[in-house]
């Protein structure tokens, strides 16, 4: 299996293995239809033909926007297989918003110079106004029309680009992370080793195919390990939550992953009735990743489900991320799942991770992410590039051969982010015995139901709103503690230019474009007079800044707010709200103190 | 085979609606502006919607419907196609 040297390799062994039980399982709505290794391999050979009839040469860019679980694995694989580069795009969603994804459609074809793209009958009639640059024609899986031909197995090379994943969420100027065949496999043997993963080991999964945790720990990774797969549409599991634990006991599956909100979905959408058809016994690791991960979500779904044979010690926090293929670190898969508490103050102040006393009122749970994966290095440093002592916060950086081979045509930014081999995850966190707590996000990322939304994209949309000043919204989000349940809330601050007395419909309207536009609710509006929204040099820190001062209250108040004085309430209660702004602020406070030492720049001295 | 009248499903959308939403809910109601319903909002009402009229609504529909009366002019041929098996 070492010898393997790309996936389309591993899936022809795997398909010469002629096991016809070993395969994908398609779950949409009512029907399930299994796929054998064998058979996959044969119709990605056929796809390949196809795309080859095109004239399309070796490394050429193949985006693909399909919905359908199957269609996307074979038309995946299939690029793969004719030496092309597939480039995964999310289909559109939900309700409305189509003029958004437009114009992120658009920016991944363009950025990604890619020829052609291949989706459905129905997307293609959204889609069909962006043919022009590099994009020469929209085809839809029957205009293609594959036959029985199979196209010959291309040859690779470890450092060719194996696909180009777009990074995840709703921005408008996602970067595209080019990942290698090297990246994939090194990534795959990782979690084989990490997960103890053996040949009868079946995955379950609900996760977008088109993000890193869907697309190689779940279809990547099983055809290098030979792992039969489950594969759930992820709109299957938003309706119907317990699909995805009575498809794991359906097919007594070992292996799945979700984000900690999946977990807390379960757990409070769950019926007593749906829990008589479930055993949860077979599930011995039961992954949590991709967003910040709550101890309180974790033990709640734990409760829930361990009269139908879920195991505490299944679930186990990890952390990754596309820049690194997918895994980084692994909690232990033997133990329950473990954290630590330490002081509010030590975090905020100090930047040291300290213990708290067991009756610490104010203490803060991390969730222990585990050691790094072995075959790479990881490191806490701080914004020098010097390496962090144990405890002490800093970025966290990665080494090895899961790290990228850099942004696609992005020199600039990949600089920014690997440099001497270290990936700079622009992630916080510590180390203790050398297992990783994560303990918040230097990018200004907003996260929430799973999805990320990058604050800049919301202050665009809702500058469209009219009685704004243009350019004179922030966007930012607080992680809030109520009671078990912790949450993000999502303020926007700005700056109104329309009278008062006639403002008061405008914080229900930029909700309504927001939530319209982008699927996300804002919590909060507060609306400002000219001139009150900080000025900086970059975006990043007049979020930084904004966030501090409504924090403290100092943002002069222009219109009606909604919530302000129960709001104040939440936030003298929210340990974690006020952990991340401090947190964050110091990262950003090194980075400009390390900035200042050759630009004095205007917004340096706002943290002074 | 009986047919299942527009305002019959319309009556039943609204209640499912109103229930999940917590809100009163007319025909004209746009689920996301006015109910500010998010994706996970949506993905519920959809399912209840479903185990209520016993029919599963395409995924590809969801981008046409804003408003309640949109559901309910879509699930009339749905709920009548399934009609002919088990009726509701």
């Amino acid at each position: 299996m070492a010898d393997l040297k790309s996936i389309p390799v591993a899936l022809c062994e795997t398909a010469l293995k002629g096991n016809p039980l070993r395969g994908f399982t398609f779950v949409d709505e009512n029907s399930e239809v299994f796929s054998s290794f064998e058979s996959v391999a044969v119709t990605a050979a056929r796809y390949a033909q196809a795309m080859r009839r095109l004239g399309l040469r070796r490394g050429d860019k193949v985006a693909l926007a399909l919905p359908k679980s199957e269609e996307f694995v074979c038309w995946f694989l299939g690029t793969m297989h004719a030496g092309l580069v597939p480039v995964p795009m999310y289909p559109p969603q939900g309700l409305g918003k189509l003029g958004f994804y437009l114009e992120h459609a658009r920016h991944i074809l363009r950025a990604s110079e890619s020829s052609i793209l291949i989706t459905s009958a129905q997307i293609k009639t959204v889609l069909g106004s962006l043919i022009g640059g590099n994009m020469r024609a929209i085809y839809t899986v029957e205009e293609l029309s594959p036959d029985r031909t199979e196209a010959p197995l291309a040859q690779f090379s470890e450092e060719d680009p194996a696909f180009i994943q777009f990074t995840s969420g709703s921005t408008s100027r996602p970067k595209g992370v080019v990942v290698t065949h090297r990246n994939i496999m090194a990534n795959a043997a990782f979690i084989a080793n990490g997960l103890k993963v053996t040949e009868n080991d079946i995955g379950c999964s609900w996760l977008p195919l088109y993000h890193d945790m869907g697309l190689i720990g779940f279809v990547l990774s099983p055809i290098r390990n030979f792992n039969s797969v489950v594969l759930m549409a992820p709109f299957v599991f938003l309706k119907r939550p317990v699909e995805w634990l009575r498809r794991i006991t359906r097919h007594r599956a070992t292996i799945s992953f979700a984000p900690n909100f999946g977990y807390g979905l379960c757990a409070s959408r769950g019926r007593d009735r749906d829990q008589e058809s479930l055993d949860l016994s077979s599930w011995r690791i039961a992954g949590c990743g991709a967003e910040p991960i709550q101890m309180s979500t974790l033990e709640r779904f734990y409760e829930r489900f361990k009269s139908v044979g879920f195991r505490r010690e299944a679930l186990m926090p990890a952390y990754g991320l596309a820049e690194n293929t997918l895994a980084v670190s692994f909690a232990s898969i033997d133990r329950p799942a473990a954290f630590t508490r330490v002081t509010l103050k030590s975090l905020t102040a100090d930047g040291f991770a300290v213990e708290a006393e067991p009756e610490d009122p104010s203490a803060i749970a991390l969730v222990n992410c585990g050691p790094s994966l072995p075959g790479q290095e990881l490191a806490i440093v701080n914004s020098n590039g010097a390496q962090c002592a144990p405890r002490q916060i800093g970025e966290i950086a990665v080494r090895g051969p899961a790290v990228m081979r850099g942004y696609y045509n992005d020199p600039v930014a990949t600089a920014e982010t690997i440099k001497n081999g270290w990936l700079h995850t622009g992630d916080m966190g510590f180390v203790i015995d050398g297992q990783l707590f994560v303990c918040g996000r230097i990018k200004d990322l907003i996260i929430a139901a799973g999805r990320n939304y990058y604050p800049a994209d919301i202050e665009w949309i809702a500058s469209e709103v009219p009685g704004l000043r243009p350019g004179r919204v922030v966007a930012f989000s607080l992680n809030m503690s109520t009671g078990d349940e912790e949450s993000e809330r999502v303020i926007l601050c700005a700056e109104s230019k329309i009278r008062r007395a006639d403002r008061c419909a405008l914080p229900e309207r930029i909700r309504v474009h927001v939530l319209e536009h982008l699927g996300l609710r804002v919590d909060e509006v507060v609306l400002l007079e000219r001139g009150s929204l900080p000025r900086t040099s970059s975006g990043k820190l007049q979020r930084i800044k904004t966030r501090e001062m409504y924090l403290k209250g100092t943002l002069e108040n222009a219109g009606q707010n909604e919530g302000k004085i129960a709001l104040l309430g939440h936030l003298i209660n929210s340990q974690w709200g006020f952990l991340r702004s401090r947190t964050i602020r110091l990262v950003s406070k090194r980075r400009q103190e390390h900035a200042s030492q050759s630009t004095k720049s205007e917004s340096g001295s706002a943290y002074s | 085979m009986t047919t299942v009248s527009y305002e019959t499903i319309l009556a039943d959308t609204i209640e499912i609606t109103s229930n999940l939403a917590k809100k009163p809910v007319t025909e004209k109601t746009n689920l996301v502006a006015d109910l500010e319903l998010d994706s996970i909002g949506i993905a519920e009402l959809v399912a209840n919607i479903e185990d209520r009229f016993k029919v599963v609504i395409p995924m590809d529909q969801l981008p046409t419907l804003r408003t309640v009366r949109d559901v309910a002019q879509n699930l009339v041929p749905l709920v009548n196609a399934s009609d002919n098996s088990e009726g509701i």
